[in-house]
């Protein structure tokens, strides 16, 4: 685990604008902006894990600490990308926190099942997306163990 | 003559007449003499008694002065006779004597001379033979009596028609009397001692002869009786009714038998009235069973089967021909056929007018026709019949109240006519098979009926659940994809407001400008939303819809589809399909939207139009919901656009499926277009490469008229249309 906040790598997969925005704005706030990595779909975010196409740069593109994963997603539906990212032997342990307005018992069971690491509401204010970041931050981004 | 000699003559003389009163005295008979003059001279005690007159009240007296003048007449009338055939007469008398009785006795009578050598006396000699002429009457009477009885017999026997059959044997000949004779058919002659058990017929020759058997048994002496067939050396077979018994000679042990005694009774025309009646029991049974069976029964063919089981094999029936009245109710055709019936109906048309043949003239004047015999028959039609041999014919209408059915005819090629009980039961039989079939026709509209009515509440039941379900994905999608928005507006309402309170202005206006989008892409999802909840909610009538027509006039009235925008070059002639003019507008207008929208960046989009015949590989697969008679026909709208990519192609026409995050849409466009074919009874389908286009397609029927067109040019491609 990264003592640095700042070190570690969100991916958040968005493919709602506005989401992605309030995300990015409340990384901004708490000053952990170049912490956050946004891709809008499915398949872009199969081709950041597995660093193909633009995201052959581990500088620019480092693989992730924790991914957060809207389900509602064109070209590839959220719990494909689970999926694959479950299939890959090098992302196993890899944190994935399913982040959506989904209200449906049945997406919490299956996410369990193909192996999300939590299951998040989605905020219904565009400012409480800070406290996402503070969540993050406690349980991946190494301040909890800084503390 | 001396006196001594005198005295001596004398003595003699007395001695003689004593030695006479003697000898008459004890003469078991009645002996008496008369003077010519008839006055009795003479009665000895015998005739005393019999003539019941003392010898005073006799001697000097006349017959006529003695006994009543009837006896006095035949007295003096055999003493006459007696004189006149020279002095003997034997003869029997009859005398009324004391006990009452009726006296015969057996009478000589003859003349005695007198001195002079003359007649002079005329005496009798009678014996009481009363005893012996009661038993010689008894004997006559009884033989008397034995002939008139036998007579009797005779005559029962010929009245019974019994015939008498007697086996002696100890000769071993057989007597038959003229009934045996004329029962056995034998001939007058001598007899063949083993003509009775050649009589039998060989299947009856063991039981008879176990049962006569025990007739010859001396510890049973059984009467012995049955009745069996015999066949006479004519050929004939008659039944016969015998009864016999053997007589023993009980003086030789162990006892003999001696005759066979049997009586012989034809009872052939009794077996056949038996036969008849047993006949009419089982018609009357199988008639019920018949009965029972058509009501069983649900097809006309199965009936026919059922009749044709069900027929008394006593009836001769060799075909039967069933018709059916055809739907137009002016033909009939072939409803099932057995025996003969398999010939006429390859000699008859397979459909009959009314009025044509004869089933045709039975069903045009509803009412049984009969021929018997056919071959002398001048019925115009019956010249069919003659060729296969039918001698009689009975055909009858099929009717339920006044309704005709339909027609069933009866053939016998081994009977000459049909006897009218026959035609009874052929007419109560017809009248069973009009029921059943009544029955079975109302049956299977009652069955069909119900399966309509099944089969219309499972597809309700499907697509309301179907609908159901639909809806539920629809407004929880709808919901969830209008919470982005949402969610957008109030945070960027929040962020706008901090920016005020900072007082930036730019950043403010900024968030406010993002509001308006977010309010603007709500709209579009709401509006999407009620047009598809209305197309799926309203009703779309199919109609023939002329896709030429309809898309020419949109090219002309879009604006957004004017050649300015896109272009749209149709391909040869679009055909007129089984649709909804509205829906197929909705179609195709989001179609080439679409075309519009995912077009390449900077480029007026290139759209091709075209319908091609489906095929018939892809329709056979839905055969079974479509009515296979109709041609399917595809129309095609082909983009040069971006294109979708292939993971995506699946899920293209589900809702809130967007394929480019870059433009705007809904996700609700494609999904419209699939359910509004769905509704028109079609499909949709894709095919796609990114970066290269789409082309979609639309799967509907070909209209009828359209098809007949199609189908009137086979072999021709597309291009025809």
């Amino acid at each position: 685990m990264n003592a640095d906040p700042r070190a570690a790598t969100v991916l958040y997969v968005e493919d709602e604008e506005s989401d992605a925005l309030f995300m990015q704005m409340a990384f901004a706030s708490a000053g952990l902006a170049p912490a956050l990595r946004v891709v809008d779909d499915g398949r872009s975010a199969l081709e950041y894990l597995s660093g193909n196409g633009v995201y052959t740069d581990r500088g620019q593109y480092p693989v992730p600490t924790v991914v957060l994963l809207d389900l509602n997603l064109q070209t590839l539906h959220g719990f494909e990308v689970l999926k694959w990212i479950r299939a890959q032997p090098q992302y196993a342990a890899l944190p994935v926190v399913l982040f959506s307005s989904s209200t449906k018992p049945e997406d919490r069971i299956r996410a369990r099942d193909l192996g999300a690491t939590e299951f998040w509401e989605k905020p219904s204010s565009g400012l409480k997306f800070g406290a996402v970041v503070e969540r993050l931050k406690e349980k991946w981004l190494g301040m909890a163990q800084a503390k | 003559m001396s006196q001594s000699d005198r005295k001596q003559a004398e003595a003699a003389l007395q001695e003689s007449e004593e030695r006479f009163a003697a000898f008459m005295n004890h003469l078991p008979g009645a002996a008496w003499i008369k003077d010519l003059s008839g006055r009795y001279v003479y009665a000895n005690p015998e005739a005393q008694r019999i003539f019941s007159r003392s010898l005073p009240a006799l001697l000097g007296k006349t017959d006529e002065e003695v006994f009543p003048p009837e006896t006095a007449r035949q007295f003096r009338e055999n003493d006459h006779r007696a004189l006149a055939e020279g002095g003997s007469l034997q003869t029997t008398e009859v005398l009324h004597q004391a006990d009452g009785l009726d006296h015969y006795s057996m009478v000589n009578k003859f003349v005695l001379p007198g001195p002079g050598g003359q007649a002079a006396f005329i005496a009798g000699v009678a014996f009481d033979v009363t005893e012996r002429k009661r038993a010689e009457e008894a004997v006559r009477k009884s033989e008397e009596e034995l002939r008139e009885r036998e007579q009797r017999l005779r005559l029962a026997l010929e009245t019974a028609a019994l015939g008498s059959y007697e086996r002696d044997l100890l000769t071993n000949t057989v007597h038959l009397d003229e009934n045996c004779r004329a029962i056995l058919g034998v001939p007058a002659g001598r007899v063949d001692p083993e003509v009775a058990r050649k009589s039998l017929l060989p299947e009856d020759v063991g039981w008879v002869l176990t049962v006569v058997a025990r007739a010859y048994d001396p510890a049973r002496r059984e009467i012995c009786a049955g009745e069996f067939r015999i066949r006479r050396p004519d050929g004939t077979i008659r039944w016969v009714a015998a009864r016999g018994r053997v007589v023993f000679d009980d003086t030789v042990t162990p006892p003999r038998g001696v005759k066979f005694l049997g009586v012989l009774h034809d009872i052939t025309e009794r077996k056949l009235a038996e036969q008849m009646l047993q006949n009419q029991n089982r018609r009357l049974s199988l008639l019920s069973q018949a009965t029972a069976k058509l009501l069983l029964a649900e097809h006309p063919e199965q009936i026919l089967a059922d009749v044709a089981e069900q027929l008394p094999e006593c009836l001769l029936v060799d075909g039967i021909l069933e018709l059916g009245v055809s739907e137009n109710g002016r033909e009939l055709h072939v409803q099932g056929c057995w025996g003969i019936g398999r010939e006429l109906q390859e000699h008859e048309l397979s459909s009959l007018k009314f009025g044509q043949g004869l089933s045709g003239t039975v069903a045009q004047e509803r009412k049984p026709l009969i021929l018997a015999p056919v071959q002398v028959s001048a019925h115009p039609e019956a010249g069919l019949l003659k060729p296969l041999g039918v001698k009689a014919y009975a055909c009858y209408p099929l009717s339920v109240g006044d309704r005709l059915l339909g027609t069933i005819a009866f053939a016998s090629r081994r009977r000459e006519r049909f006897e009218p009980r026959d035609l009874e039961f052929f007419e109560t039989l017809a009248g069973h098979v009009a029921l059943a079939q009544e029955r079975g026709r109302l049956n299977q509209e009652l069955r069909r009926h119900a399966e309509t009515l099944q089969g219309t509440v499972e597809e309700r039941t499907a697509k309301l659940q179907e609908m159901v379900g639909e809806l539920e994905h629809f407004s929880y999608s709808i919901t969830h994809d209008m919470r982005g928005p949402l969610r957008a507006m109030r945070g960027f309402a929040e962020f706008a407001n901090l920016a005020c309170e900072q007082d930036k202005p730019r950043e403010a206006r900024e968030y406010l400008q993002r509001i308006a989008s977010s309010a603007e892409r709500m709209d579009c999802l709401i509006t999407d939303a009620l047009h598809y909840s209305q197309s799926v909610r309203q009703e779309l009538p199919l109609e023939e819809v002329d896709t030429g027509a309809l898309l020419r006039g949109m090219l002309d009235t879009y604006p957004e589809l004017q050649a300015s925008r896109m272009h749209v070059q149709v391909q040869g002639k679009l055909p007129v399909v089984l649709g909804n003019q509205a829906g197929l507008t909705q179609c195709l207008s989001n179609l080439l939207g679409n075309a519009l929208k995912f077009a390449k960046p900077g480029q007026v989009p290139q759209i091709r139009v075209w319908a091609e015949p489906a095929r018939s590989a892809e329709c056979g697969v839905r055969s079974e919901s479509q009515d296979g008679s109709r041609a399917w026909v595809r129309i095609y709208v082909e983009d040069n656009g971006i294109g979708i990519a292939e993971e995506l192609l699946p899920r293209v026409f589900d809702m809130f499926s967007r394929g480019n995050k870059k433009v705007e849409g809904t996700g609700i466009g494609l999904a419209l277009v699939r359910k509004v074919t769905q509704r028109m009874g079609g499909r949709v389908g894709v095919e796609s490469e990114e970066g290269v286009g789409s082309r979609f397609w639309l799967e509907l029927r070909k209209s009828a008229s359209e098809g007949a067109r199609a189908s009137g040019r086979e072999g021709k491609d597309y291009e025809t249309f």
